[in-house]
């Protein structure tokens, strides 16, 4: 069970990467990410460990993006490239990353080149590095899910916001 | 429980009575939305009052309001929309009227938690949000009892 301020923050955490993303995003509701898309994302993230999300879906799916780009110049695929790329940079080294370590021991520093010992060094270093993944691992699998959830609602929320005042404009 | 927590939950009880005019009004509001028909606005209103008597998270019933507000986005012309209506006399879409009480109950119970550093905000945020459904939910029906007889 997640604390509650791991529970606000995580909130905050989505909330503000969708709020990001909208005030970048080419604005017209046809041009942003589908709904479809949004919900393929819960699913992933719901029943798969978020390094599974970020490789089988997120990266892949702005991969496809960015290639669509290239050939038909559509702002949605610039859009939604934008939109995975923030995902990832979030997973990766963004609020979401920032949340996860916050529990954790400090990340190992890598040996000094030069040091008597270097190959013992390294040697320790890289294993304190995988156990510390690990831990990082373990903490946003428990994370992402929530964090998921949030991020799609949110935006969800939002396209009923930008399709009513789009409505209202006509 | 301590004196000064059962002193928060009275307070909370006797905001929840000072903020029954505006659940009557939401109230109102809803069922003009919503409608008393069992098989479609009925059960929006069924839906969210079980969200938020058996949420553990207090976002989960934001989220919950949120996410019908997105299915109804981009639906057909002539499909009954509920949670993104314009009510009469509003100029705000029904689901952010509920998102709006929602924030307001959360703030006042981040407010009252400042009293004691156990208090969650969030739990006292459940308690407040499970009184202000049962003024909104009694309204509503209260409603359709006096309009459809």
């Amino acid at each position: 069970m997640l604390s509650t301020s791991d529970q606000a923050m995580i909130q905050l955490a989505a909330t503000q990467l969708v709020d990001d993303f909208l005030s970048k995003a080419i604005g017209e509701l046809r041009h942003l990410p589908a709904k479809s898309q949004l919900y393929s994302f819960l699913q992933y993230a719901q029943n798969y460990s978020p390094d599974i999300v970020m490789d089988e879906f997120v990266i892949r799916q702005r991969e496809r993006a960015l290639k669509a780009e290239e050939t038909s110049r559509n702002p949605q695929y610039r859009n939604l490239a934008e939109w995975y790329g923030m995902l990832q940079s979030d997973y990766q080294r963004g609020r979401l990353a920032q949340l996860a370590e916050a529990h954790l021991p400090p990340e190992p520093e890598k040996p000094k080149k030069g040091s008597e010992n270097m190959q013992e060094e390294l040697t320790q270093y890289k294993q304190a590095r995988k156990h510390w993944q690990a831990l990082r691992a373990e903490r946003l699998a428990k994370l992402y899910p929530l964090y998921a959830r949030h991020v799609a609602y949110h935006m969800l929320y939002n396209y009923a916001c930008i399709e009513n005042s789009e409505s209202t404009r006509r | 429980m301590k004196a000064i927590q059962t002193d928060v939950y009275a307070q909370m009880d006797r905001y929840l009575d000072a903020r029954w005019p505006n659940s009557k009004k939401l109230g109102q509001t809803l069922y003009t939305v919503f409608g008393g028909q069992e098989n479609t606005g009925m059960a929006q209103m069924r839906r969210l009052q079980n969200i938020v008597a058996t949420a553990v998270r207090f976002y989960d019933i934001t989220d919950y309001v949120k996410n019908q507000m997105g299915k109804e986005v981009g639906s057909q012309r002539n499909k009954q929309r509920y949670w993104t209506a314009i009510p009469n006399g509003y100029n705000q879409m029904t689901g952010t009227l509920v998102i709006e009480d929602l924030e307001q109950l959360l703030n006042t119970a981040q407010d009252l938690a400042k009293s004691d550093p156990h208090l969650c905000p969030y739990t006292l945020a459940i308690y407040l949000a499970k009184g202000w459904i049962r003024q909104v939910m009694a309204e509503y029906l209260f409603q359709r009892a006096i309009q459809e007889g």
